[in-house]
């Protein structure tokens, strides 16, 4: 599968420690609007398989999903994409926001601040 | 009587244009949840209930006084409705008018229902496809497509209804005005549900189509081999169950088709979250 779960905070910080851009998806198993969300992800995972995706059931790993609003500062809302890069949240959008050309841009933008930074 | 209205699956997928009106259109509705109902977290406030006594897609109900307002849009002849206490008070028909028109029409209206209408406000928090109503061209959507694409939604509610009825775990019927889909969500155990609904068409599939996403997502080499009712497995980028429009039956089984896909495809789903 291109998304990976993520199920404990070992799995989160070594998923978004990195200097390479990656996608935290939020999903909520009790809601609608967030299978949709998830179709959006999914799709954009088959066709940027070197972008890492990482999916947080907001339910089921509330308390890692809590974790991860506090550690980003970011509200929590479900569903909800975060583009990370190098431990903290850099983007981030929720139900109707999360869209694929979103996701292309804000993970290619953060890929070239990287390229651009001296020493990276 | 179940309700069900004969749909024409020869013509499913020539209704992209007056699908993507009606879809403008339905944000009519959805701004009333917006601007007058407290945002829920679970963008609730914007989703839109199908009235079938009216053929119409209401937004929740805004309290005003001893009774409530709702805003809507009949799909068969693109009218938008402010309706009291869930009766048609006043309508506009659309076709012909621009989205300022129909903006200005809705906020008089809504102040004269006692409703601050200036507070009624377009904005919205996601995108939809894009349309030339959105740029200031009248809407223009051919009344035969409306008729057909109002049939589906009115046919999706029957079906969909009576998945609901047969499982207890089932929410409401709603649609969402992102995806424009109308859909419901059975809870299978904390941990797996299953999402279903019609989704009137989009990048997948230009026509309307039903649909199911199970959670956890299954992997492919995991799916049964066949569904009833000519549905198959979306396997492309999304997994799910389908039954495209186009696929139904001409005759008086269409029903009963439908009836059959989602019946397999809900036990297929189950299965395949059960344990997880």
């Amino acid at each position: 599968m291109p998304i990976h779960p993520l199920e404990s905070r070992e799995d989160y910080d070594a998923a978004v420690g990195s200097d390479r851009p990656a996608i935290v998806f939020k999903h909520s198993p009790a809601c609608g609007t967030s299978f949709m969300a998830l179709r959006v992800v999914s799709a954009f995972a088959e066709r940027h398989p070197a972008v890492p995706v990482f999916l947080v059931d907001v339910i089921n790993q509330r308390g890692l999903s809590d974790g991860i609003a506090d550690g980003l500062g970011i509200r929590h809302e479900s569903p909800q994409a975060i583009v990370t890069q190098a431990g903290k949240a850099v983007w981030s959008a929720s139900h109707g926001s999360i869209n694929a050309n979103a996701l292309a841009e804000r993970i290619a933008s953060a890929a070239a601040a990287t390229a651009t930074t001296p020493g990276a | 009587m179940s309700g069900w209205i004969h749909v024409d699956p020869q013509r499913a997928a020539t209704l992209r244009d007056a699908r993507v009106q009606l879809h403008h259109a339905v944000q009519f509705a959805t701004a009333a949840g917006i601007s007058y109902l407290t945002a829920r977290t679970d963008d609730s406030h914007t989703n839109l209930k199908w009235m079938d006594h009216a053929g119409a897609l209401a937004s929740n109900p805004i309290p005003v006084g001893d009774g409530s307002v709702r805003v809507a849009i009949r799909m068969r002849d693109l009218t938008l409705l402010v309706m009291r206490d869930s009766k048609t008070a006043t309508e506009l028909p659309l076709r012909g008018r621009t989205i300022p028109d129909a903006t200005t029409w809705a906020r008089d209206q809504l102040g004269s229902a006692g409703l601050d209408g200036r507070a009624y406000t377009l904005k919205r928090h996601f995108e939809i496809p894009a349309h030339g109503v959105a740029d200031g061209a009248a809407f223009s959507a051919l009344e035969a497509d409306l008729i057909q694409i109002a049939a589906w939604f009115a046919n999706a509610v029957v079906a969909l209804t009576a998945v609901r009825d047969a499982n207890p775990d089932a929410s409401q019927v709603r649609c969402w005005p992102h995806h424009f889909d109308i859909a419901a969500l059975i809870t299978v155990s904390p941990t797996a549900s299953v999402g279903m609904g019609l989704e009137p068409g989009d990048a997948y599939y230009q026509e309307p189509y039903f649909y199911l996403n199970a959670y956890p997502q299954p992997s492919a080499d995991r799916l049964p081999q066949t569904l009833d009712g000519k549905g198959a497995w979306h396997t492309h980028e999304w997994i799910g169950a389908v039954l495209p429009g186009s696929r139904l039956a001409s005759d008086a089984s269409q029903e009963g088709q439908v009836n059959a896909f989602l019946r397999s495809a809900v036990a297929a789903c189950r299965l395949l979250v059960a344990g997880r």
